[in-house]
């Protein structure tokens, strides 16, 4: 019984031994080795909870932070909607004093049967099945958004329409969004929405419309007016030079200029796609 | 062994838990109850000198990463202070917080004492007002939160019978 006890504490003792001389091999390594191997050694032991502890405390760092974000994007969407409610009531007391007309609209199919494409002109020939009344000027869309308009009147079925593309159409246009009005000209494929100031709000995404303003010389032809609210296209790049008093502003098209073969002739200038309040049905009666 | 692979779970989960969610919630004034040496001496009181010693070694060597200039110097001082209270155990009587107190007094006590004078030899720090501003406290509230905790060791049957 004793031998037993006497060789436990022996193992002890070798044990205290084994553990002091690792700790003081430890001590007597140079202080730079030692640092070194302590930090091998915690990449193993300690690594894999500080990484843990570190990515929970990332995720509620990252909780926190999304919900200021969440709180950021309501207080943007309420302040972008509120130009729109703006727009909105602007809309209603023109409805009211009689200067707008909202449903007075309807789109006419016709079929592009001739292109004639030149360095200064861009005019599809378009043939309709009925005879229609059409006149100069005259807003002539696809599915996706406005293409051009009515420029010759060859018949009560055939007339040539000029697209936006062509190099001398300059069109009054406003953005939805804010209702800052510009001239659209193409260029290269694009468009280009001149004489906005810089210092205007102007982001990339927003729509352009028609905005139902005429152009100069427009009365002077006795054309249809371009009802206000068609869809054109929309702000891809915006930018402001330091030594231009306008912001550069490049507009991507809706639609197509070369893919498709039925258009429509649009009768009548409401205005056609002015947001409407929720719960009203009278705005957009009569957009396509 | 069942015994011995509980107490050793129990005693990671506590030193786990003590150092990393209890102890920093209970700092008062800059001074923590320490746990390690906590598990230390309930690890002797329950397993003898060999185990004490052993996990001394290795709860020394796990902290001793947190402080890497002094490396080595916490598995020393925790495996001496493990065998020391391992070699005890026998003449302690159980059952008394006076006696368990005093031992968890003595030992934290001793610990600082040990690496405090380490620490004075490898980076040049004082090591006497570092005692009795710091060791001393830190003895004192760790025996207060350690008694509990040797009685809740002992209900759990961590403590077991002598051998």
């Amino acid at each position: 019984m004793s031998r037993i006890a006497s060789e436990s504490r022996g193992l002890e003792w070798l044990v205290l031994l084994l553990c002091a001389a690792v700790s003081a091999t430890l001590l007597a390594l140079p202080e730079i080795d030692r640092v070194a191997l302590a930090d091998k050694l915690g990449e193993v032991l300690t690594g894999p909870y500080y990484r843990t502890r570190n990515f929970i405390a990332d995720v509620g760092t990252v909780r926190g932070e999304n919900a200021d974000l969440a709180a950021a994007v309501v207080a943007l969407e309420l302040e972008r909607d509120a130009p729109l409610r703006l727009r909105r009531e602007r809309d209603g007391l023109r409805e009211a004093l009689g200067l707008v007309e909202r449903a007075g609209g309807r789109l006419h199919p016709c079929e592009i049967v001739r292109r004639k494409s030149a360095p200064y002109a861009g005019l599809v020939q378009i043939h309709s099945s009925a005879p229609l009344d059409w006149r100069p000027y005259q807003a002539v869309m696809s599915v996706d958004g406005l293409i051009g308009r009515i420029r010759h009147v060859l018949g009560p079925r055939r007339a040539w329409a000029e697209l936006l593309t062509a190099p001398d159409v300059a069109l009054s246009c406003e953005l939805e969004r804010t209702g800052l009005q510009g001239i659209l000209r193409s260029r290269a494929g694009d468009f280009d929405l001149l004489m906005v100031g810089r210092d205007e709000d102007v982001a990339v995404g927003d729509r352009v419309i028609s905005s139902g303003v005429a152009e100069l010389g427009d009365d002077e032809r006795a054309g249809a007016p371009m009802p206000r609210g068609l869809p054109i296209g929309v702000v891809t790049v915006v930018s402001s030079p330091p030594e231009q008093l306008f912001k550069e502003i490049r507009v991507e098209p809706l639609a197509s200029f070369h893919r498709h073969d039925v258009v429509f002739v649009v009768f009548g200038d409401g205005d056609w796609f002015v947001p409407a309040a929720p719960g009203s049905d009278a705005a957009g009666e009569g957009a396509p | 062994m069942s015994r011995f692979i509980r107490t050793t779970f129990i005693l990671a989960a506590l030193v786990f838990c003590g150092q990393v969610l209890v102890a920093p919630a209970i700092t008062i004034a800059g001074i923590a109850p320490d746990f390690t040496i906590l598990a230390v001496v309930i690890l002797a009181l329950a397993e003898g000198s060999l185990a004490a010693c052993l996990g001394g070694f290795v709860l020394g060597v796990v902290q001793g990463l947190s402080t890497p200039s002094l490396f080595g110097l916490h598995a020393l001082v925790k495996s001496l202070l493990g065998f020391g209270c391992g070699r005890i155990r026998s003449r302690l009587v159980y059952g008394m917080p006076v006696v368990e107190g005093g031992l968890v007094v003595v030992a934290v006590l001793a610990h600082e004492l040990l690496v405090l004078i380490g620490r004075g030899f490898m980076a040049g720090e004082d090591p006497v007002g570092a005692f009795f501003l710091r060791a001393i406290p830190g003895a004192v509230y760790t025996a207060l939160v350690g008694m509990p905790l040797i009685r809740l060791a002992d209900r759990l049957g961590v403590l077991g019978d002598e051998d």
